[in-house]
């Protein structure tokens, strides 16, 4: 990873802990604990961590550029490249993505009703590996087009997060398609792998190649 | 074929906004290397267009601009190393502290890191943002945030700066040290962009003059010259001053008329 990408990241995974962005996470644990009530027949205890996370991590994917509203001129300015920014923000919103999704589940689990069991465990492992990249891939067409230059909680905000949340449940089909496969640690971990390869050479490089395009456009955005 | 010794070449730039406002209207000039140009005009004149224009975040609808001899657009990224803005609206990450935003910068021109750490404390000593350093750049004043943009605009000792009023909300002793600055980095090579409402400083800091109005510029010529050409171009009448002739240039005798609640 080269030294841009390395300090960009490093900024964006500072950058949501300055944000009031990070308090939605309290009323989600809230609704978080209840839900954590609840036998899902579908998933396991970790489904209903997994969507609230997605949930409050929703700029952080569907609103790359725009995390705060002078980002995209103020990285506009300055020398860097568009393919390094996307890979660093991507990189950062899968590190946030896994560092709450501990912090949720340390805080819900107790909520719920079932005994969590290292199968649980390795179940939710294996879904994050097969829907991460496809959620990156659709956050970067997303942030492109359809930007926001205020992401907060107004109703586009709660649009954009109900969208997010379809999304993943339709991105979440490979995984039960696998899962009621042999061995399926086996076709998930090949899906990731080749949905990772792809998030870096089709949606990097379309997104960047996009931002460089349209930057002035982009600039316009309300 | 772009003159080499210019840095910055505009031909009949054309810019039109919604409803039909033309920003910019067949806008031609030049910046020589190694110049102070000082880019002046009444509000809404076309300075700022032209700013975000040449940092990208503009696109014109007509005409040609050329930076270092190459069309904008092209090879952006390697011909943003050269250049050091600072926009009117100052741009940088409000969550970031002075000395972390500065090292961020610094990294994304590829400044070594010690070299950025050195050159990091010795502009924040220079612009007198010590006391702040550790403070989030959204908690300082307008003129400490213009401070870090400057800042940011020369860490990486650019061979162009682009500034759209720096001197605005600034302090007279920063800003006195910052023309000092500007003045010793020209005299090194760098060109400097810069507009300005206060003429008197554009007259005295300022190598060359570029007056634009309604999106044209009527006037571009050396500093020292601009008497003589003025003499020139309006009807033969000799101006003591830069700001005697950008009025009689850009007024259209709008201030001949009185305010008759005044006479």
């Amino acid at each position: 990873m080269n030294r841009q990408i390395t300090i960009l990241v490093r900024a964006e995974l500072k950058e949501i802990f300055a944000q009031r962005r990070v308090y939605h996470f309290l009323p989600l644990l809230v609704i978080g604990s209840f839900l954590m009530a609840w036998i899902f027949s579908v998933g396991s205890p970790f489904a209903p961590i997994i969507v609230l996370v997605v949930t409050g991590l929703e700029p952080q994917f569907n609103n790359i550029i725009f995390r705060t509203p002078n980002e995209l001129q103020a990285l506009g300015i300055l020398s860097c490249s568009w393919r390094n920014v996307i890979v660093a923000k991507n990189v950062a919103s899968l590190i946030h993505f896994g560092l709450f999704l501990i912090l949720v589940s340390m805080s819900l689990l107790y909520f719920s009703p079932e005994v969590i069991t290292g199968a649980h465990a390795e179940e939710a492992a294996l879904y994050i590996v097969t829907v991460a990249f496809p959620l990156l891939h659709t956050g970067n067409t997303q942030s492109l087009r359809r930007p926001r230059r205020y992401s907060g909680l107004r109703l586009e905000d709660l649009v954009q997060a109900v969208w997010m949340c379809v999304n993943l449940a339709l991105l979440s089909v490979p995984f039960y398609v696998f899962s009621n496969l042999p061995l399926p640690w086996i076709s998930c971990t090949a899906y990731g792998v080749l949905t990772g390869i792809l998030w870096y050479k089709i949606s990097v490089r379309s997104s960047s190649v996009y931002l460089a395009e349209h930057f002035s456009d982009l600039c316009l955005t309300d | 074929m772009p003159d080499r010794l210019n840095i910055i070449e505009c031909t009949a730039v054309v810019k039109e906004y919604d409803r039909g406002v033309r920003a910019l209207d067949g806008m031609t000039m030049s910046v020589p290397a190694g110049s102070i140009f000082g880019f002046i005009g009444l509000n809404g004149a076309g300075k700022t267009t032209t700013i975000k224009i040449l940092a990208g975040q503009s696109r014109c609808d007509e005409g040609d601009v050329v930076l270092f001899g190459k069309p904008l657009g092209e090879h952006d990224e390697l011909i943003k190393r050269e250049i050091g803005f600072v926009l009117d609206e100052p741009l940088y990450f409000e969550w970031m502290t002075a000395a972390e935003y500065l090292s961020f910068v610094g990294a994304m021109y590829d400044l070594p890191k010690n070299e950025t750490s050195r050159r990091s404390g010795e502009l924040i000593d220079f612009f007198g943002l010590n006391e702040k350093r550790d403070a989030r750049i959204g908690t300082y004043s307008t003129g400490m945030k213009k401070k870090i943009s400057l800042a940011a605009a020369v860490i990486h000792t650019p061979k162009l700066i682009v500034l759209d009023e720096p001197l605005e909300g600034i302090d007279a002793v920063a800003a006195s040290a910052i023309k000092e600055t500007l003045t010793l980095m020209a005299s090194n090579g760098t060109t400097i962009l810069i507009t300005s409402h206060v003429l008197d400083t554009v007259e005295r800091f300022c190598t060359d003059i570029g007056i634009i109005h309604k999106g044209k510029v009527l006037l571009q010529c050396k500093t020292v010259d601009i008497r003589s050409r003025a003499k020139n171009m309006v009807n033969d009448h000799m101006f003591g001053s830069l700001e005697e002739l950008f009025v009689d240039l850009v007024s259209e005798k709008q201030h001949a008329k009185s305010l008759s609640f005044l006479s």
